[in-house]
Formats: structure tokens, C-alpha cells, sequence
């Protein structure tokens, strides 16, 4: 669903991003991983057709980002770090507009929903300005699901979330992928990686330094242990560059 | 080319929103009395300027426009390519970048919904502009159009200068390149001053005049002329429809220009809206001015005094890094105001006191954007209410930065007016000692008020007819009790002078202390009205 092949990305002299391949399979949950600086937003940006590349292919669902920008959108949903709504906007205005952004036809119930499942009831009068941090994030996250995107991009998900939102997206990510959705999750928060990927890509310094499922992780980085945490491979598969 | 229905329905949402906004908070008593002062003040200001303009006949002086016109559009016009070459991108809100940009949208759908957006601002703003104009327009609605057209030629230039600085620079990124690119614009610019200064032996105006009759002048100011032609028409045909059709024409021709481009903006305008959402956020904590860079030399550390010492040394610290981009808007502002200050009067000399308006108005617009008091603390109040300081303490730390620093900028003001002024010596001198009393006044009655009745601007407030009012009462509170002080003040003086047999000099002394002493009993009034701030109602307007 999701082919990022030999990606590139520079800013002059920077290079924000080297040589990066891996693909996200319909069904899958993929942890993209990393120190702050090692290219996690930079690699969503790209997916989601906000920055071009430098060099290389991203495909969703088949579809070119760069080339065929309108079909590869229409089937992703990017819900960056600290989504901003339209501070004047109602939550269900939001939805409107989403629903009529993508043409799903007869929203109502489908937000009726979502707004039933990240607790948003009560809030869909509310103005955008008068939301709190973890509402915002769960309104984004409802606009997102709106149009039951093909490959869901989701950059730090949690932030702001009590302890039920935290459990419901963890779950509503886990039912979308089930439902068939490519999923990927930029996080610093390893538990979560542990909890709902099936897939782990680490990068540090824009390079790849490890790719494939979250089980053969502890197994490619052996002095972790098969019992390793997340975290013990974490720091293990980055210990080499950080000694460089 | 059609705009998508997502984006269709998205600006009708927030057109909405914002006659939404405009009016809200009127559901409680406080606020409806704000929005109806702000609608009331709004509708006298503009209504009758309206209604006369509407109804009221002129004898366009339309030669006079027909030069001068095509020349401002001229400025108008390198105005905003400037803006658009110094901004590097097409800018949009954050909302818009995080819900539009990863969206199924071309980017010329994009860019036609950014024009279309902005149309009821434009729209208000011919409205505003066709009352300057109603003197050289014999039909008033006609000058409203060709204002509305001449608008929206500027805001397709500046779109259009963007996206083709954009595609310039994707191929300019080397020195060479940008070197290159340096020295032809900078061609451009001699060729330019060079025929303008051929023309200008008989002054500024008669070297305007020249230019615009230069076959370059004329060839530069050429796109203008069907504008100024539509403000100028006195009939419906063949006028408006001639000329409209054409200025229509040019709108269109950049309109198609800006979609021709179809440069691969999202990534500069991910930049550009980035940069001016951090500066707004800046602006709106106060700290507009504030810059990464090094702040201009270190602040050493004060005595203790009780705490204030250190929390005024932070506000030095903060001031100094506001300094460089402070100083541009002192220099910009302060020229701007003497001129316009010593043009209404007699040249080269002139009374001191008709700078005393000006520096006023300068004063209050500094100590506000400076954000070294408590106006600039908005979101660090927790911060300062948990420190073990006296209340007091924190009040008098945080305004003795600000009233230093607006003291020293008005000595400085007054020390470049000096040799200018026609005023006496000792009114000078006078003048320069009450500085800065008057700005502890006057800095402990903005924060007093701010901590009385807090406002956190979020985007739309500025707008809103609430907002408006609630300005307009702040201001009037302002005026009212720095009068009022100063009154205090006059008074203790001319009874000092009375009882004292006419010594100008105790006069002022005891004047002076009054308002010193009352600067000083704010003190604790603001150390009250701290202590009571409750971080927990610092809601939107």
C-alpha cells in the first residue's frame, strides 16, 4: 500500500533524509523510530505529497505522490504532531468540510461514529479555540478516519491523551488496520511501537538502520536478547552511529 | 478552472465562522455591551464618510489622478513583489497547511482558494479606500470597483512574484547563480533611479510627473491606467465597459499567470507558514521583537531589592534582544511621525509641543509590543505567581524595565529634536525631567488594567466587533486615569506656585513628586491586581 524506494531528501547541504526504502503492506502497522533530527516527519511529509523528494519514488496505494499527487491523497490520511484546526470552526464543521475534501457521501452517521468513539459527543458545537490539547488531537484523528483512508500517516498520536484516549487509539489504529489499512506510526514512545506495530523501522541521522517486524528485531540485534524490550533494541541498533 | 467543492465549502464555513465571530460573545451582559459600543463606534467612524461620499457631489479633479494614480500603483505593486520575494513563499494559516496540503487537491485549486478567501477582505477594504478616492470619482460605486479591481491586480502580483521568485530560485541556489540574479536586479534598480533622476531637476513631484511622462514611466505605469480610468468613468458605456473590461482583462492575464506557474509550492509555503505562525505567536505573548540572535551586550546582575531585582534584570535581558528589531520600528515610526509632525508646521523650526502627540502615541505603541512587563508574561503567569516573592516585588520588577527603556528612547527623541525646536530651553528641560514619572504612571496603569481585565488574542478576536469595543474602553480607562494623575500633579503644582510666590521651580518639584508618589502607590495597586489574577480564567475575548 505504502513503497518508498531509495528516498532523498536535502535542505543545500543538509540531508535530511538518505536512501530510504521500505514498503507498508495493507494490514500492517509500521513504528517509524528515531532520535529527534533522524528524518520521521521529513519521511510522513513526503508520503503525504507535502514535500517533494530530492530523489527516489513514494507510491501510495499505486499511485505516484509525486506524479499522480490527487489519487495517492485521496486514499491517505496524514495526522501530523500537534494538528492545528480551524480555530473559528465548530468539530462538526470540521467534518463537513473532510467529508466534502474527500466526497464521502452522507457523513452524518460516520461522524455521528467517530465523534461516539473518541468521546466528542458533547463537543460538536465546540469552536476549535476552545478545545483542549488532547480534544484537538482527537477531533484531527476523527477527520481523519472520515473517509476510511487506505494508508493512515500518524505522527506522535498520543500526545495530549488521557489514559481512555490513549486505549481507544490504540485500538481504533489496531481496528483500521485489521480493516485492511496501511498504518504508520512516528513515535518516541517505544511502548506504543511495542503495543500495536507489526513492523519497526529505526532511522538515526536520515539512514535506515533497521527495517522489518518487530520480532526479528531483538533477533537482528542479538546482544539484546530474545526477551529484549523495544527499548534495549532501540538503543542498541542506534549505539554504533552514536559512537561514529 | 473550477475550485474543488471541498475547498467551496470549506470558505463558505469560515466566512461564516467569522460573521460568527464578529458578533460573539454577545450572550453575556458584558460582552453585548462591548460588541454594541463596537458596532456603534464602528458605524460612526465610517457611516457618515460613507453617506457623504454616497450622496454628496464632487468636481473630480480627474487629470490630477490620472498622474498620480498609476504612479502610486506603480510603488503599490514593487511594494508588495518586495514582500513576496522577502517572504519566499505563498503563506497560508497552520489549519490550512495540515488539513489542505496532505489533501486529494491540485495545487491550483489550492491557490484559488487562497484568492477566493481573501475576496471579502478585499472587498472591505475598497470599501474603505473608495471614500479616499470619492474626490476624483464622479460615481461612487464606480470608484468602489476600480479600487476592489486595482486590489485584487496587487494581491495576483504578489502571489504571482512569489511563486516566480520560487521557480527563480530553484535554479539560483549556487553563489554564482544568486549573484547573477544580485547584480541584474540591481541593473534594474540603477537603470530605474537613473531616469527618475534625469527628470527630477525641478523636485520631487516635477520628477514624478517627468517619470510618468518617460516612455519607461509610461510603459512601467501602463497596466495602472485602466484602473485609475474605472475610477474615474462618469458613465456606465462606453467608459466603465471599456476600461473595466480591460483592467478586468489584467486581473485575468496574472490570474492566468499564477496558474500557469504551477510551481511546486507546498514545501515553501510549509516554510513561510511556519515562520509567520511562530512570529504571530511571538507577537501575541508580547515578544514580538525578540530575537534568537545575541542580545546586545550582557546585563549584569542587580542588587536583590527584595526580588525585583533579578526578575527585572530577565526583562533587561529580554529587552536587549529586542533591541535591533525595536530599533526598526523606532526609526521607521519615529521618521514617519516628525515628518508628518514638523510638515503640518513651520519648517525648518517648530514648536516642541507638536511632537508630543507623536512620541505619545509612539510610547503607548512600544511599552505594548515590547513585552518586558506583565502584558508579555501572559503565558508564564504560573511561573511567576509560584516564585517566593512578594507580590510587590514582582510588580515593581517587571515594570522598571519598560519604564526605563521608554524613558531613555524619549531623551533620546527629544535630544535629536532639540536643535530643532523653537521651544525654550527650560520647557525642554522640563519636559525631559517628567519623562520619567510620567511613564511609571503611565506603564502602571496599562498593567493594572491589563491584570484587571486580561485578553489573550487568538485568531478572529482582532476582528470581532467585542473586541473592537473592549479596545475602545481600555483606551478611554487609559486616558482617563493618566488625566486624572496628571491633573493631581498640575494641581499640587500651581498650588506650590501660588503659595510659594510664583517659583516655577517648586512648581515643578512638587508636581514632579505627586507623580512620582503616585507611580509609586501603583505599585502595590498592580502587586493587588497580580495577586488576584487567576491563571485559570484567562480565556479568549
Amino acid at each position: 500500500m505504502i513503497q518508498v524506494c531509495d528516498f532523498h531528501k536535502a535542505y543545500r547541504e543538509t540531508v535530511a533524509v538518505a536512501g530510504l526504502s521500505f514498503e507498508v503492506g495493507s494490514g500492517e502497522i509500521l513504528g517509524l523510530v528515531g532520535p529527534n533530527g533522524a528524518g520521521k516527519t521529513t519521511t510522513l511529509r513526503a508520503i503525504a505529497g507535502i514535500i517533494p523528494p530530492t530523489r527516489g519514488k513514494l507510491g501510495v496505494g499505486g499511485y505516484d505522490v509525486v506524479a499522480q499527487p490527487v489519487a495517492a491523497k485521496s486514499l491517505l490520511a496524514y495526522v501530523p504532531d500537534d494538528p492545528r484546526l480551524f480555530e473559528s470552526l465548530t468539530v462538526w464543521e470540521h467534518l463537513e468540510f473532510v467529508a466534502a475534501a474527500y466526497r464521502v457521501g452522507d457523513f452524518a452517521p460516520k461522524a455521528e461514529t467517530l465523534l461516539r468513539q473518541f468521546e466528542l459527543e458533547g463537543k460538536r458545537g465546540t469552536l476549535a479555540q476552545e478545545l483542549s490539547r488532547g480534544m484537538r488531537q482527537k477531533a484531527a484523528i476523527a477527520c481523519a478516519y472520515l473517509h476510511d483512508p487506505r494508508a493512515i500517516l500518524l505522527d506522535e498520536p498520543l500526545t495530549g491523551l488521557d489514559p481512555q484516549g490513549i486505549r481507544t487509539m490504540k485500538d481504533s489504529i489496531v481496528q483500521r488496520a485489521r480493516a485492511g489499512a496501511a498504518v504508520i506510526i512516528s513515535s518516541h514512545l517505544l511502548a506504543l511501537v511495542e503495543d500495536v506495530c507489526t513492523h519497526l523501522l529505526i532511522l538515526d541521522r536520515g539512514k535506515r538502520v533497521y527495517f522489518g517486524r518487530i520480532e526479528e528485531a531483538r533477533s537482528a540485534f542479538a546482544e539484546a536478547g530474545a526477551s529484549a524490550s523495544l527499548e534495549e533494541v532501540f538503543f542498541r541498533a542506534i549505539q554504533p552511529q552514536n559512537g561514529s | 478552472m473550477a475550485m474543488h467543492p471541498g475547498l467551496v465549502k470549506l470558505a463558505r464555513l469560515r466566512f461564516r465562522a467569522a460573521l460568527r465571530q464578529a458578533f460573539r460573545g454577545v450572550r453575556t451582559v458584558r460582552g453585548a455591551l462591548l460588541c454594541l459600543l463596537g458596532v456603534a463606534v464602528f458605524t460612526l467612524w465610517l457611516g457618515p464618510s460613507l453617506a457623504m461620499v454616497a450622496l454628496a457631489p464632487v468636481e473630480p479633479d480627474t487629470e490630477k489622478f490620472h498622474t498620480g494614480f498609476p504612479l502610486a500603483m506603480l510603488g503599490f505593486t514593487l511594494l508588495y513583489a518586495l514582500q513576496a520575494l522577502a517572504q519566499k513563499g505563498v503563506s497560508f494559516n497552520l489549519a490550512e497547511v495540515d488539513f489542505l496540503f496532505s489533501a486529494p487537491f491540485t495545487r491550483r485549486q489550492l491557490l484559488l482558494y487562497k484568492i477566493a478567501l481573501g475576496m471579502p477582505g478585499l472587498l472591505l477594504l475598497a470599501l474603505f479606500l473608495s471614500v479616499f478616492v470619492h474626490g476624483y470619482a464622479p460615481r461612487w460605486v464606480f470608484g468602489f470597483l476600480g479600487v476592489a479591481l486595482a486590489a485584487l491586480f496587487l494581491q495576483l502580483v504578489g502571489m504571482a512574484v512569489a511563486l516566480l521568485s520560487q521557480t527563480v530560485g530553484q535554479y539560483a541556489y549556487t553563489w554564482s547563480r544568486r549573484a547573477a540574479l544580485v547584480l541584474t536586479l540591481a541593473g534594474v534598480a540603477l537603470a530605474l533611479s537613473w531616469v527618475f533622476s534625469d527628470q527630477a531637476d525641478g523636485g520631487f513631484l516635477a520628477g514624478m510627473e517627468g517619470f510618468r511622462q518617460s516612455v519607461l514611466g509610461r510603459c512601467l505605469t501602463a497596466p495602472a491606467e485602466p484602473f485609475a480610468r474605472v475610477i474615474t468613468a462618469s458613465s456606465l458605456f462606453p467608459e466603465l465597459v471599456v476600461w473595466g473590461s480591460l483592467a478586468l482583462g489584467i486581473d485575468v492575464a496574472v490570474l492566468a499567470l499564477v496558474m500557469k506557474l504551477d510551481v511546486n509550492f507546498l514545501e515553501a509555503s510549509l516554510g513561510v507558514s511556519q515562520r509567520i505562525y511562530e512570529r504571530l505567536q511571538r507577537a501575541r505573548r508580547g515578544s514580538a521583537w525578540v530575537s534568537s540572535g545575541k542580545a546586545w551586550g550582557s546585563i549584569p546582575p542587580l542588587p536583590w531589592l527584595g526580588g525585583a531585582g533579578p526578575i527585572a534584570r530577565s526583562q533587561l535581558i529580554k529587552a536587549a534582544r529586542s533591541i535591533p528589531n525595536a530599533m526598526v520600528f523606532i526609526v521607521v515610526m519615529g521618521t514617519l511621525m516628525m515628518v508628518g509632525a514638523v510638515a503640518s508646521s513651520r519648517v525648518p523650526s517648530f514648536p516642541l509641543e507638536t511632537l508630543l502627540g507623536p512620541v505619545l502615541m509612539l510610547s503607548l505603541i512600544l511599552g505594548r509590543t515590547l513585552g518586558c512587563d506583565f502584558r508579555g508574561h501572559l503565558d508564564h503567569m504560573e511561573s511567576l505567581k509560584v516564585l517566593p516573592l512578594r507580590p510587590a516585588a514582582v510588580a515593581a520588577g517587571q515594570i522598571v524595565t519598560p519604564v526605563l527603556l521608554l524613558t531613555a528612547l524619549q531623551l533620546l527623541l527629544l535630544a535629536i529634536a532639540v536643535p530643532l525646536a523653537e521651544s525654550p530651553t527650560g520647557l525642554l528641560a522640563a519636559v525631559a525631567v517628567f519623562v520619567l514619572p510620567f511613564n511609571a504612571v503611565l506603564l502602571g496603569v496599562e498593567n493594572l488594567l491589563f491584570l484587571l481585565f486580561p485578553v489573550r488574542m487568538v485568531s478572529g478576536t482582532a476582528a470581532s466587533f467585542q473586541h473592537f469595543g473592549r479596545g475602545i474602553v481600555e483606551m478611554f480607562l487609559k486616558m482617563a486615569l493618566l488625566l486624572l494623575a496628571a491633573s493631581i500633579a498640575g494641581a499640587a503644582g500651581l498650588v506650590a506656585f501660588v503659595l510659594l510666590a510664583g517659583s516655577w521651580i517648586a512648581a515643578l518639584a512638587v508636581a514632579w513628586l505627586i507623580l512620582a508618589g503616585i507611580a509609586a502607590l501603583l505599585i502595590p495597586c498592580v502587586a493587588w491586581a497580580f495577586r488576584r489574577f487567576d491563571v485559570s480564567t484567562d480565556t479568549p475575548a
